[in-house]
């Protein structure tokens, strides 16, 4: 309605005077035309001299004002000037319309039509037909290539995998030679290329032609959930439990279950808030990994509520991933100074999981320890490991209640390296020996712990039982719980008492206090953490966790999940000295997979001079050598690609060689899979429609206002094109204003009786 | 001579601490000083030195004595039973047994014999345990070598019965060191039968008690409080 308006006053259409360049005079000179002003002035001034003087300054000023308001808009008009503008000949241009025909534009928003059958009308009444009918050159594509007509749309098969970058690139780049005027993209804005970047954005600007893209699709799926990604490491240790995090969305806020399946068995089931808007949450569930083999997991959702609106696409509501289960049982040392009921029962709480060996030296009188767990009678003969390579054959290190002074310098700087070099855990226990009271304050241990340790805190072990008070981090950290199932306040509420608690000093920068305890004199922390190094270091100030046990229902499992919780994240992520992974575990239409080893000698020192290989063996058995080359900037690494076409599953094998010595295997499964990725984020991606248009100075469109795209074309930077001079004194406009002005002075007259 | 405090059992002041199972006598023993104080005070005095001259184990220096129905019961995961022939459970105090060693609580009886008193005793154990079975502690148990190498053939006999020249009680001729154990292979229940460390710790201050006999019980007891603080 606007547009029409302006168009009836200005004579054309606003969009002319924002492409036109206004030239304002193209008859007569500039002096003529300050002499018919300077004439015209002077006959307004003398004419209100002579005839209107009864009329008083203001009211004389008004008349005289609306006359010199008629000479301006008439000198203008006599001026005669134009808007020159440069418009397309459509007859000597042309213009590309690529259909994006991949899966993602076959799914349906309104549960009816798919998005390519949604679009086809506007395609055709509001472009094509147009376009036609203006005489542009048309060249109508897909990303199967050219088509003759829109309906040949419908009969193409939508089994592309969308590739906005190379489609687009081929389409501009294959018309450069000719007099390309635009190009219009409809699509979803679904990319999987992973070539979205500023180069490519650079490439398209090089083209020089404006790309109007047109989006179709809905930009929130209201109906639709969707697990987006799954976080979970490629290989594990059996019998244990592990955690993984999973990404979830939904259109609307909903109650939802998410399932895990190994094969058709499922694992383990919890029930998910999702907050809507397609804001995208985090939930860590928890899966036992079971014998050694492979765990085909899958990661469901399933609507729970009555009434949800129905679903179009299941396809993102599940997603995979191969977990390897290995041969491995993690070691861990577990040290006591003094023999302590903390020590026995952590002991029977990780006795009952068998995912770790728990190897024990507990001093029981002046001369004497006692060895439990160890492997062989020698074993720790000597008592603490002396050396790097004996110590460093432990992925975590609890030291209970021991005087700092038993162990010698060496080895206090083989416990640090442990965790800094090594990438061990270090777990450091309250008790009448340890922490302040081990005089461990005066250690370089002391450095790398989360918390600081007082100087002179006399006393700072007390045996009083206090309430263990999980902290707001805690409630958000998986792994300090006490129940399998989702832990919350009320769980930790039910605890009893621990049997006593040491004093300690503030957390450092960057530690994490998870729980606390409250005393007669404040509150101190009572488990924190943070990472040191390659590794992390804890510490919980208390020998008195058994009391959770004792105090307790035999059948409950609050002590035995705390600590298997705890154990088994400090034994998770802790590098091996031989790693092998790849950059993904299912990949969806793609079928590059990234290879890495890191190989390290006994010590945890990098070995660049490895012989590095993997063994790709694809579902039909195809098998593929992959040498590994070392990464100079980053020594003790190897790196490589594979590429596997045939979907289904993959199974790679890494052996390494230093010199003569075979290294230990390493076998990992990955999985891959075509047609399912255009099934995730389905929602039309207008920002990245947007930026497309905008980096090439052209605009983005909708459906409603897909017609537009006609006049946004008219005036394209690129192709041929012819300049007009469109003259402006005609405008209706210029005729009003004069009849307006004669008519307030007029009126005004007639009011003031002055006519 | 004092009688040990019935008042409510305190919290305890040190990571270990000798706890003496308070019980209800049965009908055979009516009259006699109450079983369960038997050797009480001088067992525990000793049995703590002892502990603490052979071992780092920290030790409360005042024993306590508990029901099994006291909330305490739960704060002391090491108990010792006496004269545990004469005993007598209630249904409730055999549940909170069997619970406390469930639970991880390690307990000795000790100072009971012959066939009459075996019989007493298990079958008031049958109440917490119906099925579980009774077994000889096997020469490679840890508990027998987790401090001391024990000798399990000697038979560590009552003062009484040692005056009067034999190491036996009743027809209580062969020293058995049973237990009761865990589903995880772990020993939760020590049953010194047919002998009484309980006089051997007691009299290891008497001139007239052999003292081989006093360091082989001290011996036990360590290795029976460092077992239960490691399994």
């Amino acid at each position: 309605m606007l547009d029409s308006v302006f168009t009836f006053l200005f004579s054309y259409p606003l969009e002319f005077f924002r492409v036109g360049e206004l030239i304002p005079q193209t008859w007569g000179s500039p002096i003529l035309v300050g002499a018919i002003l300077v004439v015209g002035l002077a006959l307004i001034i003398a004419s209100a001299l002579r005839s209107n003087h009864d009329l008083g300054p203001i009211r004389l000023a008004g008349i005289a004002l609306l006359q010199v308001a008629v000479l301006a808009v008439a000198l203008i008009m006599l001026m005669q000037p134009v808007l020159e503008i440069e418009e397309l000949r459509p007859q000597d241009n042309k213009i590309v319309v690529l259909v994006d025909n991949s899966r993602s534009m076959a799914l349906t928003d309104d549960g009816e039509q798919s998005r390519l059958q949604a679009i086809l009308p506007t395609l055709e009444d509001d472009l094509v037909g147009p376009l036609q009918e203006r005489g542009y050159t048309l060249e109508l594509q897909s990303f199967d290539g050219r088509l003759d007509s829109t309906a040949q749309l419908l009969s193409l098969s939508a089994e592309n995998q969308s590739l906005i970058t190379d489609q687009l690139s081929n389409a501009l780049r294959s018309a450069s030679n000719q007099a390309l005027a635009g190009l219009i993209l409809v699509s979803d804005g679904a990319d999987n290329s992973g070539q979205v970047n500023e180069l490519w954005y650079s490439e398209l600007q090089s083209y020089g032609v404006p790309v109007q893209t047109l989006g179709v699709g809905r930009e929130v799926m209201t109906e639709d959930m969707e697990i987006s990604a799954v976080s979970l490491p490629h290989s594990t240790i059996p019998n244990a439990s592990l955690r993984a995090e999973v990404t979830l969305q939904s259109g609307i806020e909903r109650d939802t279950l998410l399932k895990v399946y190994d094969g058709d068995r499922i694992l383990a089931s919890e029930e998910v808030s999702l907050p809507g808007e397609g804001r995208k949450v985090q939930h860590s569930i928890s899966i036992p990994t079971g014998d050694i083999g492979v765990r085909h997991l899958r990661f469901v959702l399933d609507s729970v509520e009555v009434g949800a609106p129905t679903e179009y696409n299941l396809e993102n509501n599940e997603l995979r991933h191969s977990l390897t289960v290995a041969q491995s049982q993690p070691r861990v040392l577990y040290i006591e100074g003094e023999p302590r009921w903390e020590y026995k029962f952590i002991r029977r709480a990780i006795e009952e999981a068998s995912f770790l060996h728990l190897h024990g030296l507990v001093q029981t009188s002046t001369n004497k320890s006692y060895r439990q767990g160890i492997d062989s009678p020698d074993q720790l003969e000597d008592g603490f490991p002396s050396t790097r390579d004996e110590l460093f054959n432990y992925q975590a290190l609890i030291i209970g209640s021991q005087q700092a002074a038993t162990f010698n310098g060496e080895q206090l700087s083989l416990i640090k390296d442990f965790v800094d070099v090594r990438g061990g855990s270090l777990l450091m226990l309250g008790g009448l020996n340890g922490l302040s009271e081990g005089g461990w304050q005066n250690t370089p241990v002391a450095d790398i712990l989360p918390v600081q340790l007082p100087e002179s805190e006399p006393n700072s072990f007390r045996r009083e039982q206090v309430r263990a008070q999980i902290t707001e981090a805690g409630l958000r950290t998986p792994w300090v719980r006490v129940s399998a199932e989702t832990d919350n306040q009320e769980s930790w509420d039910l605890l009893p008492e621990i049997a006593d608690y040491q004093l300690v000093g503030e957390a450092r920068p960057g530690a994490s206090v998870l729980m606390n305890v409250q005393h007669s004199s404040g509150v101190s922390p009572l488990l924190a953490y943070q990472r040191y190094g390659r590794g992390k270091t804890y510490v919980l100030a208390s020998g008195g966790t058994w009391r959770w046990q004792m105090q307790m229902h035999s059948e409950d499992q609050s002590h035995e999940t705390f600590w298997q919780s705890l154990l088994q994240e400090m034994i998770s992520e802790v590098p091996q000295s031989i790693d092998f992974e790849t950059d993904n575990n299912w990949y969806l239409d793609d079928s590059r997979i990234e290879l890495s080893a890191t190989i390290r000698d006994p010590g945890f020192e990098p070995s660049g001079n490895a012989s590095v290989e993997v063994q790709v063996r694809d579902s039909s058995g195809g098998v593929q050598l992959v040498e590994l080359s070392p990464n100079t900037a980053n020594p003790g690494t190897y790196k490589g690609t594979a590429v596997v076409e045939e979907p289904g599953l993959i199974q790679l094998d890494m052996s390494a060689s230093l010199g003569e010595t075979e290294l230990d295997p390493i076998r990992l499964f990955a999985e891959r899979e075509d047609g399912r990725l255009e099934y995730f984020d389905t929602a039309q991606n207008s920002v990245f429609l947007q930026r497309i248009a905008s980096e090439t100075g052209g605009s983005y469109f909708t459906a409603e206002n897909a017609a537009d795209i006609l006049d946004e074309l008219r005036f394209s930077s690129s192709g041929i094109t012819e300049r007009d001079w469109l003259a402006l004194w005609s405008m209706p406009i210029n005729f009003l204003l004069l009849f307006g002005l004669k008519l307030s002075e007029w009126a005004l007259r007639r009011r003031w009786g002055r006519l | 001579m004092q009688s040990p405090s019935l008042s409510t059992t305190p919290t305890p002041d040190a990571e270990f601490s000798f706890v003496r199972l308070r019980y209800d006598q049965g009908l055979s023993s009516f009259g006699r000083r109450a079983p369960w104080r038997t050797d009480w005070p001088e067992a525990e005095t000793h049995f703590l030195k002892g502990i603490s001259r052979l071992s780092i184990v920290e030790s409360a220096n005042q024993a306590r004595n508990v029901r099994l129905t006291d909330e305490a019961l739960y704060d002391y995961p090491w108990l010792y039973g006496v004269d545990v022939g004469k005993w007598s459970l209630t249904e409730e105090e055999a549940q909170a047994l069997r619970e406390y060693l469930l639970r991880g609580g390690f307990m000795m009886v000790d100072d009971f014999h012959g066939s009459y008193e075996w019989e007493v005793f298990v079958s008031h154990l049958r109440k917490a345990f119906p099925d579980r079975p009774i077994v000889e502690i096997p020469e490679n148990d840890p508990l027998m070598s987790v401090m001391f190498e024990l000798d399990k053939s000697i038979q560590i006999p009552g003062i009484r019965a040692y005056y009067s020249g034999q190491t036996w009680e009743q027809d209580g001729y062969t020293p058995h060191w049973r237990g009761l154990y865990d589903d995880d292979g772990r020993l939760m229940l020590a049953i010194n039968f047919n002998m009484d460390l309980g006089d051997a710790w007691e009299h290891a201050d008497d001139p007239g008690y052999p003292e081989p006999m006093t360091s082989l019980a001290y011996r036990f007891a360590v290795n029976y409080v460092i077992y239960a603080m490691t399994h």
